[in-house]
């Protein structure tokens, strides 16, 4: 593996920490969206999951992105049901503030 | 056996005080006299087995404190001098029951008294045979709650209750004193059992001995009213007269007699403390003989003549003659018992008149109790080869036999009391029994002698104020008698008993006696052939000074109430304001749980059910989680700064919890 993807593999690291940070700092500092709130639990999913794709790349480890496919699909399936559970809670109640 | 002396009065007075109802007043008084028979008859085998035959007795039952550090145990001890207390304060108590089955006939609280009375003997019984100090404080603690109850019988009277008051107070001024003395014994000798004190003693410090000594010596002054602490004696006159005669005059007031007689052994080695004890002895001694020449009231005259005799106790321990301060005790207990109950039956036959002024002739009406109340004056002032004169002559001449600056003071103070002792007897005599009528006609016509529950106990003390001293003399003071074998300790440094029985010139060894005399004759010429002079004797200034000095008994009740009280009070109120309600329930109970509180109340603030703010405190926690782990390769930390670092972070979370104190709701 040449230097320069190693360079780019940690670039592509930072980011998805980055991406991380972002959606933890999107999870507290938000107080009353919670469509922002699925958004950032979403945003650090998927960070995570470029992570785990970048590390195995890394590894030359197939397995890894196996896995961080099946993340992603899990995740897909996971926002369906969030959302969902959303759209039902606003008609049963009228409103989805988190500040009841 | 032995210990059955001790429970028949407990026995007794639980079945008179908590089935009184049941068993009624005659129930009452047949099971108390009954109890008190039994144990006096118990108490005079043992003092044959113990005194005569000389086998002292130790019962153990079992133990009260132990620990490793501290060992207390349920111990009696009956050796010679336990034996010798018992039988003033078995026979006394006895009589006095008796005596009151009829002079309380009339009294709606009748198993009361009596439960009292046999409660007072128990305690009386277990203060004398305790054998570590502390069953002996129980004892202590017990006869002076009785004595309290008792002084306070007449409940709904003001002056009772002022009375029974300033004596529980007072006392608790000596207990407090003696309490440090317990205390300062176990920091000494780290034990309270006579045996290792005893045994201890002589291998102390000095100094330390005299501390205890001098503490000891204080809870003697306040049970056996010593001048600092005696103001309480006279006030509980209050109290039935039975009581006055058990209590005040033969047994209670003997307690502190009886811890410094059982002290002996520490005593001896403080020759500043025997110094000490006889110079307040010998003051009290005169300090209430002067007192008593000037009272009317007839209990109050007996009650400074009983302030005094414990003066000559004290000086007789003081003079390290322990087996005659015993002796003087019993003999004491035996004739004021008697003066008190004759007075009783003088009071009652009366109409309940107490001042002697207005008495007077009472020869005719009551010869009986005239020829006891006689007997037990002519007893009290040691008329040769009467009771008192066995040790009260004695105490004097032993005084003169130390050869030494106490001595000397003690001597002349002693005599002069003995003068003093004769004329107020006497005074007492001649208005109650011979000057001329001065009460009221209906009353002399209703007087009559008492019954035979009240003959019989006066006519066996009277036998015994005749006869005591000439039969146990030789046992208890002869010269060279071993009849206290170990249980009383004289340094034979400090042994005078020959230098006064043989070295005396004869003036020095009558000199008390015609004082005496002189006292009685004067007094009976004073008040009965010649009462002008006395009369007269207050139209003079200086006369009356003296007078009014007297009679406020030398003012120190004046000075307690205006000075000591009273600063006691704004002290106590101070230290109640500041201390106790103050700083300590600041810092303690009250502190503590504000703090608790406040420190929950900001811990419940951080729950504040919106998730996002869950989701910040895992998110700090596993920064600083995380922060933990890597420490050591951001910093190049060894092991205990990691821990350090934990407990920084711990008390950094605990001190972000802490109350703060500005903004509290």
């Amino acid at each position: 593996m040449s230097l320069r993807v190693i360079k780019l593999l940690f670039l592509l690291m930072n980011l998805s920490i980055l991406l991380f940070l972002i959606g933890i700092l999107g999870f507290i500092l938000n107080r009353k969206n919670i469509i922002l709130m699925i958004i950032a639990i979403e945003i650090m999913l998927l960070a995570v999951t470029l992570l785990v794709l970048i590390s195995s790349f890394g590894f030359d480890d197939t397995i890894g992105q196996t896995f961080s496919i099946y993340i992603i699909s899990i995740a897909g399936a996971e926002s369906v049901i969030g959302l969902s559970i959303l759209v039902a809670f606003y008609r049963l109640r009228g409103n989805i503030s988190i500040r009841s | 056996m032995y210990l059955s002396i001790l429970i028949f009065p407990l026995l007794a007075s639980f079945v008179s005080g908590f089935m009184g109802r049941k068993i009624g007043i005659t129930g009452s008084h047949i099971i108390t006299c009954t109890c008190l028979s039994i144990s006096s008859l118990l108490a005079t085998i043992a003092f044959y087995e113990v005194g005569i035959c000389g086998s002292p007795v130790s019962v153990y039952l079992f133990n009260w404190v132990d620990s490793e550090f501290m060992n207390i145990s349920w111990e009696f001890l009956f050796d010679q001098l336990t034996v010798s207390m018992f039988i003033p304060v078995l026979y006394i108590s006895t009589l006095i029951h008796i005596y009151t089955t009829s002079y309380l006939a009339g009294d709606p609280h009748n198993q009361r008294f009596f439960s009292y009375l046999s409660l007072f003997t128990f305690f009386m019984l277990l203060l004398v045979s305790g054998a570590n100090y502390f069953v002996m404080f129980i004892g202590w603690e017990g006869i002076g709650v009785v004595s309290y109850l008792l002084i306070n019988y007449y409940f709904t009277r003001i002056q009772a209750n002022k009375a029974a008051i300033l004596a529980l107070t007072m006392n608790r001024v000596g207990d407090m004193g003696l309490s440090i003395g317990f205390f300062a014994i176990f920091a000494l000798f780290g034990s309270v059992d006579y045996s290792t004190i005893f045994s201890l003693a002589p291998f102390m410090n000095e100094t330390a001995i005299t501390i205890i000594s001098l503490l000891l010596l204080m809870g003697a002054m306040a049970k056996s009213a010593q001048i600092p602490l005696h103001s309480w004696l006279p006030g509980s006159m209050e109290a039935p007269t039975p009581v006055s005669a058990l209590l005040h005059a033969a047994t209670l007031v003997t307690a502190g007699l009886y811890l410094l007689i059982r002290s002996s052994a520490i005593l001896e080695f403080s020759p500043t403390a025997l110094l000490i004890i006889t110079l307040i002895g010998a003051s009290t001694a005169f300090f209430a003989a002067t007192c008593g020449l000037v009272q009317n009231d007839l209990k109050r005259i007996i009650a400074f003549s009983t302030i005094s005799q414990l003066g000559y106790m004290v000086m007789a321990v003081g003079l390290s003659q322990y087996n005659v301060a015993l002796m003087h005790v019993v003999n004491h207990a035996f004739f004021k018992a008697l003066l008190f109950l004759g007075a009783g039956a003088v009071i009652h036959s009366f109409a309940d008149e107490q001042d002697i002024r207005k008495m007077g002739g009472l020869i005719k009406f009551l010869p009986f109790t005239y020829t006891t109340m006689l007997v037990g004056s002519l007893s009290l002032l040691a008329t040769p080869w009467l009771t008192g004169f066995y040790s009260k002559d004695l105490i004097i001449e032993l005084a003169y036999g130390q050869y030494s600056f106490s001595g000397i003071y003690a001597y002349i103070l002693g005599s002069l009391t003995a003068g003093l002792t004769a004329f107020y007897s006497f005074r007492l005599i001649s208005l109650v029994f011979l000057t001329v009528p001065n009460g009221i006609k209906n009353v002399y016509l209703n007087s009559h002698e008492s019954n035979f529950a009240v003959v019989i106990p006066l006519f066996i003390l009277a036998l015994f104020s005749i006869l005591f001293g000439f039969v146990f003399s030789d046992l208890f003071v002869g010269v060279g008698s071993d009849f206290f074998a170990n249980s009383i300790f004289i340094n034979p440094n400090n042994i005078s008993i020959i230098e006064a029985e043989f070295s005396l010139p004869l003036i020095i060894k009558l000199l008390p006696t015609l004082l005496s005399i002189l006292g009685a004759t004067s007094a009976i010429f004073l008040y009965h052939v010649y009462p002008d002079f006395i009369i007269n004797l207050t139209d003079y200034a200086l006369g009356k000074k003296i007078y009014t000095f007297l009679n406020g008994k030398y003012f120190f009740d004046v000075i307690y109430n205006y000075y000591i009280i009273s600063a006691g009070l704004i002290t106590g109120n101070t230290i109640s304001k500041v201390l106790d309600r103050g700083v300590i329930e600041l810092v303690g109970p009250y502190g503590l749980a504000s703090v608790l509180e406040n420190t929950a109340n900001n811990i419940a603030k951080l729950d504040t059910g919106v998730i996002t703010t869950y989701s910040l405190y895992i998110t700090i926690g596993i920064l600083s989680l995380v922060f933990l782990v890597f420490a050591p390769l951001l910093f190049d930390t060894s092991i205990i700064s990691e821990f350090r670092l934990i407990v920084i972070y711990i008390s950094a979370l605990f001190f972000s919890l802490l109350p703060n104190l500005s903004n509290k709701h």
